[in-house]
């Protein structure tokens, strides 16, 4: 029997002892009138008075059942309620942690895209000649092909030794000739090893794609394309964030559940880093609840936690990683409104 | 405690909020579920209005009101249909007013629940106690202890000559 159905089924024994109880309080009153007519009747009315009485004593009894079946009814009502919530948790607990897979997945992929592109000849001979405008071109328009067919991305940026940007994905941002040397990307992206290693920035507003939310994959650009080859310069791509927004405005909830619940990415410092209500994302602080430390230890699964005076259920994931990604430490979280 | 006490045989228990109250058989013509009523403009704030039972017009006041001086907002779900005063007066079981002339009205007192008759014998009643304030002791006749619990009950005259003269 599904969940509604079992709602729907104490519903009905609901009003089905309502209706009893409603009948029985008609028959109590109509024993007691009795009762009281036989009163006076005087003599006359002594043999009315037994059967009045009798009337009174099953009333009576009828309102003890009653109560008896309304505890069963609502304690089984709580019962269900429970095991409903319990089953609620586990599915969702399995939902946070499918989502954040799932962006897991996406960015790990990211993350072979930068290692890939920037052993591309065309990138790494625009950086080894970055004055050679005709070669930036070149390399711009590569990127503008890259772009138009991942559409994940916001932009992807060439960027020279000296910290300037020499080629981009073109149009949408204009970035081209920016500094960007003090840039946590760029400096980290210049100190990798090879070809093998990378940076993530975790999730940021970026000024070089007009102040828009991502998370920036970074590695050097080596002579030749060499894995140990000398570094010329640096590959950057913006994962457009809302490609991550997205993933949690669309978890599969069915309609009830989805007026009932929020969704959020938090970071590995417990910061809210997306929502499905965008409310609070990189403002929002939630690392002071029990269960997202718990899910900040790798755990997954679900508690009931009360919220500005509301009862939620919490389900909770943390990132599993992917592959060779081990993630940024985040976690998923969904807040399921117990109350309607 | 009223000197009637004698004349009671038995009181119908009843609920007024969370408090247990009383009202002798005696003074009572039926029990009925709340009725919808008809509100007067005009009257006092303890007459609720009017209400139609089976084609007999009657009046219903909210005991509570007479009782507290004030109205619970709830109201509750049953009416004690009092008999009319000429049959009172007939019975010569309470001292109604003199003032009080018999007539064939109907009135019912509204209250939260009804739950039982018990028969009652001298033994059963005490005095009201003191802390009841004044005005209030003065609508009650005694108490009745039954299994424990104290019933306030109400003294009929009291109550139909302050329903008569509202």
């Amino acid at each position: 029997m599904s969940n509604q159905n079992e709602n729907q089924a104490i519903s009905k024994m609901r009003n089905s002892l309502h209706n009893i109880e409603a009948i029985n309080e008609k028959l109590n009153l109509l024993s007691l009138n009795a009762l009281i007519q036989a009163a006076d009747a005087g003599d006359a009315g002594r043999a009315f008075a037994v059967v009045a009485q009798q009337m009174q004593e099953l009333s009576t009894k009828t309102a003890e059942s009653s109560a008896t079946m309304s505890k069963d009814i609502e304690d089984t009502a709580e019962e269900l309620a429970r095991t409903e919530l319990q089953a609620k948790g586990t599915r969702f607990s399995d939902l946070a942690h499918n989502t954040i897979e799932l962006i897991d997945r996406n960015l790990y992929e990211r993350t072979a895209d930068a290692r890939w592109w920037a052993t591309d000849s065309d990138l790494v001979t625009a950086c080894m000649k970055s004055d050679d405008s005709a070669l930036t071109s070149k390399a711009s328009e590569r990127i503008g092909v890259i772009l138009r067919n991942y559409t994940v991305y916001c932009d992807i940026v060439l960027v020279d030794t000296d910290g300037k940007i020499i080629s981009n994905g073109g149009g949408r941002f204009n970035n081209l000739g920016e500094d960007v040397g003090n840039e946590e990307w760029f400096i980290e992206a210049m100190q990798t090893r090879n070809g093998t290693e990378y940076h993530v920035q975790d999730v940021h507003s970026s000024p070089f794609i007009d102040n828009n939310l991502t998370v920036a994959y970074s590695t050097a650009v080596r002579e030749g394309g060499e894995t140990s080859g000398k570094v010329v310069g640096a590959l950057c791509v913006f994962f457009d964030w809302d490609q991550a927004v997205s993933i949690v405005k669309n978890v599969s909830f069915d309609r009830r559940d989805r007026a009932r619940t929020r969704t959020v990415y938090f970071s590995n410092k417990g910061q809210v880093i997306a929502a499905n209500d965008d409310i609070g994302v990189l403002t929002e602080d939630i690392s002071e609840l029990g269960c997202i430390q718990t899910a900040l230890q790798g755990k997954k699964g679900f508690t009931e936690e009360e919220l500005d005076g509301e009862p939620y259920l919490v389900a909770y994931a943390s990132t599993p990683g992917y592959e060779t990604y081990e993630g940024l430490g985040w976690g998923c979280a969904i807040f399921y409104s117990i109350n309607d | 405690m009223s000197s009637q006490t004698k004349n009671v045989s038995a009181v119908m228990t009843f609920s007024i909020g969370e408090e247990k109250f009383a009202f002798p058989i005696e003074a009572v013509r039926l029990l009925e579920l709340a009725l919808p009523i008809t509100p007067i403009s005009g009257s006092s704030d303890q007459v609720l209005g009017l209400s139609n039972l089976r084609g007999q017009i009657i009046t219903i006041v909210d005991l509570g009101h007479i009782y507290y001086g004030s109205s619970d907002s709830e109201l509750g779900k049953n009416l004690i249909v009092l008999k009319p005063t000429s049959v009172i007066l007939q019975e010569e079981m309470f001292d109604l007013s003199e003032k009080i002339t018999a007539n064939d009205e109907l009135m019912a007192l509204h209250v939260t629940k009804i739950e039982k008759i018990i028969d009652v014998s001298e033994s059963m009643w005490s005095s009201i106690p003191s802390h009841i304030e004044k005005k209030q002791a003065s609508y009650l006749m005694g108490v009745v202890r039954s299994n424990g619990i104290l019933y306030s009950v109400f003294n009929p005259t009291s109550i139909i000559n302050f329903c008569n003269n509202i």
